[in-house]
């Protein structure tokens, strides 16, 4: 009888009575096996949120509203020439056409985001997903990702298309403020993802009503109260992120544009004063940075201690 | 580390965001009165009937001497005009008449009488003073009796809004109804030193100083040549006309036109020229804003005893072959303001002549000369700097081609957009496409 040998125990050459016939990599010997790397894992998750993403209706959304901008500006300029009135600056002219630029971005977001995990929770998938070698952090945080990505690549396009339809129109461009306006938008974009994903962490049914009311109405709206009622705390609540396309618009030029500040501004400034809205673009940046990390942080910890049921 | 922050922020909240001087309500600023008309003289002295028809053609002042001292005295700014006074006429003298407001004197008696023009025929004054005045009310007061026409004062924001007033007794008492950039000029002819001082309201006087990075800003003047022709016979004409083709027409040309080119004006106008016309065409010269012109044609006709009269009816003519000579000059500027970035514009320019105003958000407001502006806007704005004659101008000693414009904290255009937007629709694309490219392949890798 031959002695009990462990299996990892290196294999002497004298053991088996005949030569090898395979490598070793052939064999599959001599292997390590260990869980794949957090950014291997982070691009898996990324692409297969991306691939989920090619089945559903999320995707067609965002080209239906890529699509909707140079439609909408050829009927509204045929109708009503005088609602998006023509400039010598290209910038403003774009500024004007990306009106909508505050509430699409929030409902993109919403709508994007704000469904992912649960999705994932109520039917069941991410049981199959979890036990495999991904840790709940990076799978959070790829779906995150790519969720964030989709968004970005809509508000590049409003922006891309707005800003060839205005440099047909005008003489003058400044290129570097656009793409400074953009950078703040995506900025505004980044914290509302993450708001709307945070939120998802702590709902059982998904939803893209809740966040859009919270980021277009709520938060505003107590940003503009507060800072009428506390006297010269506008300098801090004015650069909240909700407020991100409002500056980022205004960078470009366009006074009137889709969101609580932009529509409502002279009323409020007669009945509620006190409130402005942040001038600075780094600092306004930053705040939708870090909020935005904070808020993902948060919903990262409410994801990880979710019970498996 | 947080005192000094905390300074910092402090200072930043109290820096002012717009030209401001701390208002002195004792402080005044000197008016200076200006004249924007020249004066002429007649070359031959006339006699005394002539002055019995004088009357209504500007101001007037007669002397037995062309080169009268008090006069010079008067034009140099040495003496007010009350200081003139008339010798006493007697019949069968002759005097020379010295006046302005027309460029041209003729007359039932004499005809048309050669003119003269005067050296240093313009007062040369600093521009009227150009102020913020808050809601309140101001005085003027003047050193000399002023007896000069009514509504001699003018008091105006320069963008659509202006009063005249009377000074009586050298004081003027005026009210300011809302805060607003205003500036305080003469409408007469006469020299005089003003002061300003604040009853109640508040002034700031906008600091002057020259920016770096100048561009110019051209007007839209050129000169026009073309073609008159009229029927034989005696015109007077309003611009310069000379036959065609003659020595005249060629020097006008080589001396005056073609130095326009280089915005370099050497050229002198000779305004109310009669011309006999042996021929049929005159080659006109008018200094036109824009790209039209009309040449004003008067008939004179001589009379049985050989004086002339002149026509009271007058036509317009427009010239044949009409040719626009000089650069092509620009009238406005556009430059873009971003936002809460702070700004700064200057301007320099003959302000007798033109104007310059600044339309930003769909306001207009006034850009004096020599003023720095500080501005910020709230949002990215388009800025429309204009220029526009105040007056038409008229002969080259009065005439200056080029309005310079300073401008720092704007940006140049970069013409990138069309790269830029390719670019961001590429990056939708990209996304979708790997989007797509993701949804084909399995799940999860082996």
């Amino acid at each position: 009888m031959r002695p009990f040998r462990k299996a990892h125990a290196d294999p002497s050459p004298d053991l088996y009575d005949g030569e090898r016939s395979m490598a070793a990599a052939d064999a599959m010997r001599d292997r390590e096996y260990s869980p794949p790397s957090s950014i291997s894992q982070l691009r898996v998750c990324f692409v297969n949120q991306l691939a989920l993403y090619s089945k559903q209706r999320t995707v067609w959304t965002a080209v239906a509203l890529v699509a909707a901008i140079p439609l909408l500006y050829a009927v509204l300029n045929a109708l009503a020439p005088s609602l998006i009135q023509a400039s010598d600056v290209a910038n403003i002219h774009a500024g004007r056409i990306l009106a909508a630029l505050p509430i699409a971005s929030m409902f993109m977001a919403s709508a994007v985001c704000g469904s992912m995990l649960p999705q994932e929770y109520n039917e069941r998938t991410v049981y199959m997903t979890l036990p495999l070698p991904v840790s709940r952090k990076v799978f959070y945080l790829g779906k995150f990702l790519a969720g964030f990505a989709l968004c970005a690549a809509t508000v590049c396009a409003a922006y891309g298309i707005s800003i060839a339809i205005s440099s047909a129109c005008a003489a003058h461009s400044y290129t570097a403020q656009m793409l400074e306006s953009l950078a703040m938008a995506l900025s505004g974009l980044f914290s509302f993802c993450a708001f709307a994903y945070m939120l998802s962490t702590r709902m059982t049914r998904g939803s893209s009503i809740a966040p859009l009311v919270a980021l277009a109405a709520a938060i505003p709206a107590a940003c503009i109260i507060l800072a009428h009622a506390v006297p010269g705390s506008t300098c801090v609540l004015g650069y909240a992120p909700v407020f991100a396309p409002d500056l980022a618009l205004s960078m470009m030029g366009d006074s009137t544009h889709m969101s609580l500040w932009g529509l409502f501004e002279y009323p409020i400034r007669n009945s509620l004063p006190g409130f402005e809205v942040g001038p600075s673009a780094t600092v306004m940046s930053a705040a939708s940075l870090g909020l935005g990390a904070l808020m993902l942080w948060a919903g990262g910890r409410a994801n990880d201690r979710r019970d498996m049921r | 580390m947080r005192l000094a922050a905390a300074a910092l922020v402090a200072v930043l909240l109290l820096m002012p965001s717009l030209v401001a001087t701390p208002s002195d309500a004792d402080s005044f600023q000197e008016v200076v009165g200006t004249s924007y008309l020249p004066w002429h003289r007649t070359a031959e002295p006339l006699d005394s009937t002539y002055l019995d028809h004088a009357q209504g053609i500007g101001r007037l002042f007669v002397s037995e001497d062309p080169e009268d001292p008090s006069f010079r005295s008067y034009m140099k700014g040495e003496i007010p005009i009350s200081d003139l006074s008339w010798p006493e006429i007697e019949e069968g003298r002759s005097y020379y008449v010295f006046f302005s407001g027309n460029r041209s004197l003729v007359t039932e008696s004499h005809g048309v009488v050669e003119l003269m023009s005067l050296p240093h025929v313009l007062l040369e004054q600093d521009p009227p003073t150009m102020m913020r005045l808050k809601e309140g009310t101001y005085t003027l007061s003047a050193e000399h009796e002023l007896t000069m026409m009514p509504r001699h004062v003018v008091v105006t924001n320069g963008v659509g809004w202006s009063e005249s007033y009377t000074m009586r007794d050298k004081t003027l008492t005026f009210r300011v109804f809302y805060e607003d950039t205003y500036f305080i000029s003469m409408d007469t002819e006469e020299y005089c030193t003003m002061k300003f001082h604040v009853v109640s309201g508040d002034v700031e006087v906008l600091p002057s100083s020259s920016g770096t990075d100048s561009c110019e800003v051209s007007t839209g003047y050129r000169w026009a040549r073309g073609i008159v022709r009229v029927d034989p016979g005696q015109h007077f004409f309003s611009c310069n006309v000379f036959p065609e083709g003659s020595d005249e027409d060629k020097r006008f040309m080589e001396e005056v036109v073609k130095p326009m080119s280089s915005i370099v004006p050497e050229w002198a106008k000779n305004a109310g020229t009669v011309i006999e016309t042996g021929q049929g065409a005159m080659a006109a010269y008018e200094l036109i804003y824009g790209d039209s012109m009309v040449v004003r044609c008067s008939d004179v006709k001589t009379t049985a005893d050989g004086k002339a009269s002149y026509s009271t009816s007058s036509r317009n003519i427009v010239p044949d072959d009409l040719r626009l000579f000089g650069p092509d000059l620009k009238d406005r500027v556009t430059l873009f303001a971003m936002a809460n970035e702070p700004l700064s514009l200057t301007m320099s320019y003959d302000f007798i002549k033109y104007r310059a105003s600044l339309t930003a958000n769909g306001s207009t407001m006034f850009l004096a000369p020599d003023c720095r502006y500080d501005l910020t806007f709230s949002e990215s704005s388009q800025l429309d700097i204009k220029i526009a004659p105040s007056t038409v101008a008229e002969g080259p000693e009065h005439f200056s081609t080029t309005v310079l414009l300073s401008a720092q904290g704007t940006k140049a255009p970069d013409g990138a957009a069309t790269f830029a937007a390719v670019a961001l629709i590429g990056a939708f694309a990209v996304t979708i496409s790997a989007l797509f490219l993701a949804g084909r392949g399995p799940r999860w890798p082996d």
